[in-house]
């Protein structure tokens, strides 16, 4: 029965980063990623990869260490942990990809100062087991991943014609070139904040009228109800 | 559980015993990622040799030893350490120019150059950023800025490269500064100026050994 719950328990706790608190979407953390190497779906699959490393690193540490982490130096126990895997995920990428270290550039030291990383390991990992942690982890750094490469995406279709460089549309397409410029980051975040913020307003009113649709029901037919 | 307020001892060791764990970590990494670095580094120096010096079908290494040029036996894919130049040569056989790599401080960390330089014209025929971590939007735009790039080709450098703040530049030896990154434009300047001033009095012909 306690593995039952468990398991019920890891996987709410990686399903919460996919959509219901998405970190680019609903806490609306980490937009600098998000805005700067979105320009094509590989830039940010790569970001999304990257962050994914160190996220899922510093979780796993802060909470392996947890009980042996002085309360006052916490934060800078976090960031020097944090740093570490930064530092290692720059080098190798200069190292294997050199082309997608050179994509994003200054972007992926910057890792450091995404609040999604920091903001985890003090609100989870600090004060959770490792197993939970991991969970965490795997689902906000998935759900950042899917974040960028929906808007990486979105702005590579639009602003290049292509999807991961491979072309979509004839000859006669016009790209929207400014979609691959800083504003067309922008664009495109709002542009899908408005479709989320749609969509949460429909599931919403479907919610409330089936609620009203249940209290209008005379009481015979609601045998459940005692 | 009383919470004990932690001694400022364990406060420091934690975070000293952190700081050392940190330290071998990444130089463990930084070493072994260190050939893998260099070797990427070697080939996109080759590839940018290509795109300074126009009309380039290929190259010959020269390292720089007490201010002589002597050519410099490699490997494949191997470039030399230390103070570095490349002799560029058309299809006909003919000199196209030099290539020279350079580098120094930009405003964010280290930009490094690789420029085509033809020393007869006393001419800069060509420029490439092959490094730099400059401020995104802003002064990396001394890698992205066609116009800023283009004003090195056919550029005079006697007396020296000047950066021009105000206005347009008129001499053959100005360039632009780019508004908003004039401090890492003015560095881009002060490395070729630098390394100009130190390149070797004689260069080699085309068919000299």
């Amino acid at each position: 029965m306690a593995n039952q719950d468990d398991k019920g328990r890891h996987a709410q706790e990686f399903v919460k980063g996919l959509w219901k608190e998405n970190p680019v979407f609903v806490a609306v953390l980490g937009l600098c990623p998000a805005l700067a190497v979105t320009n094509s779906f590989i830039n940010g699959l790569a970001m999304g990869a990257a962050t994914f490393f160190v996220l899922v690193g510093s979780s796993l540490l802060v909470s392996l260490l947890r009980k042996i982490i002085p309360k006052p130096v916490r934060i800078s126990m976090y960031i020097i942990i944090i740093a570490t895997f930064v530092t290692t995920v720059d080098l190798a990428l200069a190292a294997l990809f050199p082309v997608i270290h050179k994509e994003l550039g200054a972007f992926i030291s910057l890792i450091v100062v995404n609040c999604l990383i920091l903001g985890r390991q003090e609100a989870f990992a600090s004060k959770n087991k490792v197993g939970l942690s991991l969970s965490d982890a795997l689902g906000m750094s998935t759900g950042f991943t899917l974040a960028l490469v929906m808007i990486g995406g979105i702005r590579e279709i639009l602003g290049n014609g292509t999807l991961v460089e491979l072309p979509l549309f004839g000859d006669g397409f016009e790209p929207w070139v400014i979609m691959i410029l800083p504003p067309g980051g922008f664009f495109a975040m709002g542009g899908l904040l408005l479709l989320f913020a749609y969509i949460k307003k429909i599931s919403q009113n479907k919610k409330q009228a089936r609620e009203a649709a249940l209290e209008d029901m005379p009481s015979q037919e609601q045998p459940w109800v005692v | 559980m009383a919470t004990k307020e932690p001694t400022s001892a364990r406060l420091i060791i934690s975070l000293a015993l952190t700081g050392l764990f940190s330290a071998v970590v990444l130089s463990g990494i930084y070493s072994t990622t260190l050939p893998m670095i260099r070797r990427n580094q070697a080939e996109a120096l080759q590839k940018a040799i290509f795109r300074v010096l126009p009309a380039t079908a290929s190259y010959r290494a020269f390292q720089v030893e007490d201010g002589v040029m002597v050519p410099f036996q490699s490997a494949a894919g191997e470039l030399p350490e230390g103070e570095a130049l490349y002799m560029g040569i058309a299809e006909d056989g003919r000199l196209t120019g030099f290539a020279v790599p350079a580098e120094g401080a930009g405003f964010m960390d280290t930009i490094k150059i690789l420029y085509g330089f033809k020393p007869a014209e006393e001419m800069i025929v060509g420029i490439a950023v092959l490094e730099s971590r400059e401020t995104p939007g802003l002064g990396d735009k001394i890698e992205k800025d066609a116009d800023f790039l283009n004003s090195f080709l056919d550029l005079k450098v006697t007396p020296e490269i000047v950066a021009v703040k105000k206005g347009p530049r008129v001499e053959p030896n100005q360039v632009d500064a780019i508004s908003g990154a004039t401090i890492s434009s003015e560095a881009v300047i002060k490395i070729l100026n630098s390394s100009i001033s130190r390149l070797p009095e004689k260069f080699p012909n085309a068919k000299e050994e």
